[in-house]
């Protein structure tokens, strides 16, 4: 067990540590910092002068080293926006962002097991085909389009919701509703194969031989197991609800970082946009490490040998 | 007074709109403490005769015939999709132990869970009713075993663990469906001896389901041998032994290797035989079967094609972060040699590393130490020249006849690519005409030649296998488990084969095998394997007679054979009852 953990932890400080060079490469590759922060027409020694200042005269590997070193420190350097810390600005935003994303891999989970088990138990049949269709259906419209559907609807026609803004309960339904059903159709996918593919096991034909009653059959003997590769799936799920937040906060005006992300990379706002990827990459890893860990809370085959 | 029968038993499946039988006018009755055997192939119904009283045939099935309980007369079409056994205190245990187990909860918890919920047991008092269960199939230290996961333990272990759920069920009969098939055959002498002892102390009845004759009639009271759906032949165990009333019983006698002699051949049950009870038996023709040894029993003076001195092959685990090194002795120092034109067969159970060897053998892995040679070429010497040269003399056949084959390329060009590989000089109408000589070498025709694998039968696919091998011209074929996969009758048509092509083509055989049977009957020399070491080799009858080391002589011991088996009781359990896997 200590040996999964210790693996675990490795491999997401390398995981981090590849986000951060990785943004660091892109920084240098795609111009001159120095020359992208000035005016088209500064003249050369502005330019010099703020490359001394920025250190970026020094060697590359000793810029990697001065980076690293500061972002493992906390320092973020300044958002251009009033010159506060970027760390401070782009933090202040994390908790609506995970309010909204939170929201929809609930909605995203529960609306997709169920369905997912409720198209299992139904194999062939036309429940099951119509589950599955509209599995594929809601997963394959863009989310800003189904994001400006339910606007028109709810907002426009029926005036039952805002259209954005927020952060309230009310303003949460709709971004919610489009993460989550989005995703609802891969969860439930996923829940009705593994539930037909645990049916099928030897050890369910036997236990099903057990005097035992109907709801503990199923809660003892068929959810766990197939409830066991959604951990899988909440590892991925997640980086997609993170990239679709970015879209669904800007349709609904969500006030998170997502949106922030986009305003911020519409003003070259370097300092928070490497912020948010550093973030976003040390949280995705995060929850593997969460996803490995609970494997093998959950799954005794793991834990020993 | 019969405790269970069954009367006019049909089963049914829907299959192209119309109802194929699976099983015919079945009869049969059990009798309180005792021990049925239904014997029988694959497809003669045997498992779906049990499967009907369980309720598990699903729900396509169709089902009709009486049921005779303890006094009570139930119709079929009641029990055969109830699968709470409302009706029938029955239970049942299956081939695949570990597999019937949830694999992520203890052991301990599937068997208590009868108690907390048939009984309204405490999770506690549950626990410990379990704990009692586990010992009394001869689970030792059953306390800490409660707490453990099934795959950390044996197949064994586990199949004990099954008949304690059973038992928690308090069932009057258990059905037992090929419950040792799966299980080296020292656990299996232990297992059938543990349902022996429940029989005898807790009055139980069992129905033992197997493909096995020589294990059944050792093991069972009486016998019903069942072929295409209906039971041929119902008698007790030494008078099937004696004398076989049934064509088809004495057939599949005869076909299994150790009821003729050595290098004899084997029976080959013609898949057509009309057994329907109109026809009396006596008229029933089987193709007369040459019962003289092909082979000299005796080995000639040859020259060694195989020589494999002091090969070892250690498989070294080390896990990250940690300093010691598991290390397991796949294969520890092994010598042998094989003269030419003779069968050297290799005995083993699971985990003996008797594959490993194979590996090693073909040139799959090459040995750690020690050094193997092929016909005076050592195989380094060899394999410089490339994989070509060496596979040109060594060939395998392997245990998967279906996974050892191109699932999307039909048969004939699998054997001609083979020829392609090693002959690249060969016209192409010479390579069309080769294989289809080899097909014919092998029993097949023209008519197969265009055949993909799954429109063939298992034998059939067997054969091709060993088509395909033998078209390199090799000297030595290894095959290991070639038939261990195959009904017996299909083993019979399949060893036979063998026996031919090695006497027309001077073949160098390695028989790789767990069946005691199939090494005495095709083998010149046996060499019996154990964790990685040669315990003994010699000429196969001295090694067969006159086991020298003690796991040989229990192992021997354990396997069923044509042996009489006086006392069922007194079945070769080899050690004592509760001592699990040999380590």
């Amino acid at each position: 067990m200590t040996r999964t953990v210790l693996t675990a932890v490795a491999r997401l400080v390398i995981t981090v540590l590849l986000a951060v060079t990785f943004v660091f490469v892109i920084l240098r590759v795609s111009g001159d910092p120095a020359r992208a922060l000035l005016p088209v027409d500064a003249p050369e020694d502005q330019i010099a002068a703020v490359r001394a200042e920025w250190g970026l005269d020094k060697p590359l590997p000793e810029q990697y080293v001065t980076y690293v070193m500061k972002l493992a420190s906390g320092d973020f350097g300044l958002s251009l926006n009033d010159r506060q810390p970027a760390l401070r600005v782009v933090v202040e935003k994390i908790p609506s962002t995970l309010l909204l994303m939170g929201t929809g891999l609930v909605i995203a989970f529960t609306v997709g097991s169920a369905l997912g088990l409720l198209a299992a138990s139904y194999r062939g049949r036309a429940p099951d085909r119509l589950i599955m269709s509209l599995a594929i259906f809601v997963h394959s419209i863009p989310s800003f389009l189904f994001g400006i559907l339910l606007i028109l609807l709810f907002a426009v026609a029926l005036r039952l919701l805002p259209s954005g803004g927020g952060p309230s309960l009310l303003h949460l339904l709709m971004p919610a509703a489009v993460i989550g059903l989005s995703q609802a159709g891969v969860v439930a996918r996923f829940v009705r194969s593994s539930t037909l593919e645990v049916l099928a096991q030897p050890y369910i034909t036997v236990a099903s031989l057990k005097p035992l009653p109907r709801w503990y059959f199923i809660r003892a003997h068929v959810l766990p197991g197939s409830a066991l590769p959604l951990l899988t799936l909440f590892g991925f799920s997640l980086g997609g609800i993170i990239a679709g937040a970015a879209i669904v906060e800007s349709v609904f005006a969500w006030p998170g970082v997502g949106r922030f992300l986009v305003f911020s990379v519409a003003r070259r706002d370097v300092a928070v946009v490497q912020t948010i990827v550093v973030l976003v990459a040390t949280m995705m890893a995060f929850a593997n490490l969460a996803t490995d860990l609970l494997y093998a809370i959950f799954d005794p085959r793991l834990r020993t040998s | 007074m019969a405790l269970l029968s069954i009367r006019d038993l049909d089963v049914r499946y829907p299959a192209a709109g119309r109802l194929v039988p699976a099983v015919r006018g079945v009869n049969l009755s059990l009798c309180e403490r005792e021990i049925l055997g239904i014997v029988g192939e694959s497809g003669s119904g045997k498992t779906v005769s049990c499967l009907s009283l369980m309720g598990l045939l699903g729900p396509r099935a169709e089902a009709s015939g009486t049921v005779h309980f303890d006094g009570r007369d139930i119709d079929v079409a009641d029990v055969v999709h109830d699968r709470r056994q409302g009706l029938l205190p029955l239970a049942m245990i299956f081939q695949d132990a570990t597999g019937g187990l949830n694999p992520i909860r203890t052991v301990g918890s599937q068997i208590a869970e009868i108690f907390v919920h048939r009984d309204g047991a405490s999770q506690k008092a549950a626990l410990d009713k379990a704990v009692e269960l586990l010992e009394s199939v001869g689970i030792r230290e059953p306390r800490e075993r409660a707490s453990s996961y099934p795959h950390q333990m044996s197949g064994g272990m586990n199949q004990r663990v099954m008949i304690a759920m059973a038992l928690a069920a308090s069932p009057r009969v258990l059905i037992a469906d090929e419950p040792t098939t799966a299980l080296d055959v020292t656990v299996q002498a232990q297992i059938c001896k543990l349902l022996r002892l429940l029989v005898e102390r807790e009055g139980l009845s069992i129905i033992f389901v197997s493909h096995d004759l020589d294990l059944v009639t050792s093991f069972c009271d009486r016998v019903a041998v069942m072929y295409r759906g209906e039971v041929v032949e119902c008698e007790t165990s030494e008078e099937i032994r004696r004398a076989p009333k049934h064509p088809y019983t004495a057939a599949l006698f005869a076909a299994i290797p150790g009821h003729r002699p050595p290098f004899s051949q084997l029976e080959e049950i013609p898949q057509n035989l009309d057994v329907s009870p109109a026809i009396p038996a006596a008229q029933i023709d089987l193709p007369k079967v040459d019962m003289t040894p092909r082979l000299p029993s005796e080995p000639v003076e040859r020259p060694a094609m195989i020589e494999v001195s002091d090969v070892a092959y250690h498989f070294a685990k080390r896990r990250w972060l940690s300093r010691s090194t598991h290390v397991t002795k796949a294969v520890d120092g092994i010598s042998f040699s094989v003269p030419a034109g003779t069968t050297f067969g290799i005995i083993g159970e699971s985990g003996c590393g008797k594959s490993t060897l194979a590996s090693l053998l073909i040139g799959d892995r090459a040995p750690q130490s020690g050094s193997i040679s092929v016909g005076g070429h050592s195989m380094a010497e060899l394999l410089a020249n490339g994989r070509r040269a060496y596979a040109n003399r060594v060939q395998m056949v392997a245990q998967d006849h279906y996974g050892s084959m191109d699932r999307r390329q039909t048969v004939g060009p699998q054997i001609e690519e083979a020829c392609h590989i090693h002959f690249p000089n060969r016209p192409i109408a010479r390579r069309r005409e080769d294989a289809l000589r080899m097909l014919k070498a092998v029993g097949l025709d023209e008519t197969h030649y265009a055949k993909l694998p799954h429109q063939l039968s298992g034998g059939q696919r067997q054969r091709v296998a060993i088509a395909r091998a033998l078209i390199v011209e090799p000297d030595i074929l290894i095959c290991d488990e070639p038939t261990s996969a195959l009904d017996v009758s299909i083993q019979a048509q399949v060893l036979n084969l063998l026996l031919k092509l090695q006497r027309e083509l001077e073949l160098t055989i390695l028989l790789i095998s767990h069946d005691i049977r199939v090494v005495a009957h095709m083998s010149h020399a046996i060499g019996v394997m154990r964790a990685g070491v040669m315990v003994e080799q010699g000429p196969a009858q001295e090694v067969l007679t006159n086991p020298r080391h003690a796991y040989s002589r229990s192992l021997f011991a354990a396997a069923p054979t044509s042996r009489r088996v006086e006392n069922p009781m007194s079945l070769p359990g080899t050690e004592p009852l509760l001592k699990d896997a040999v380590p």
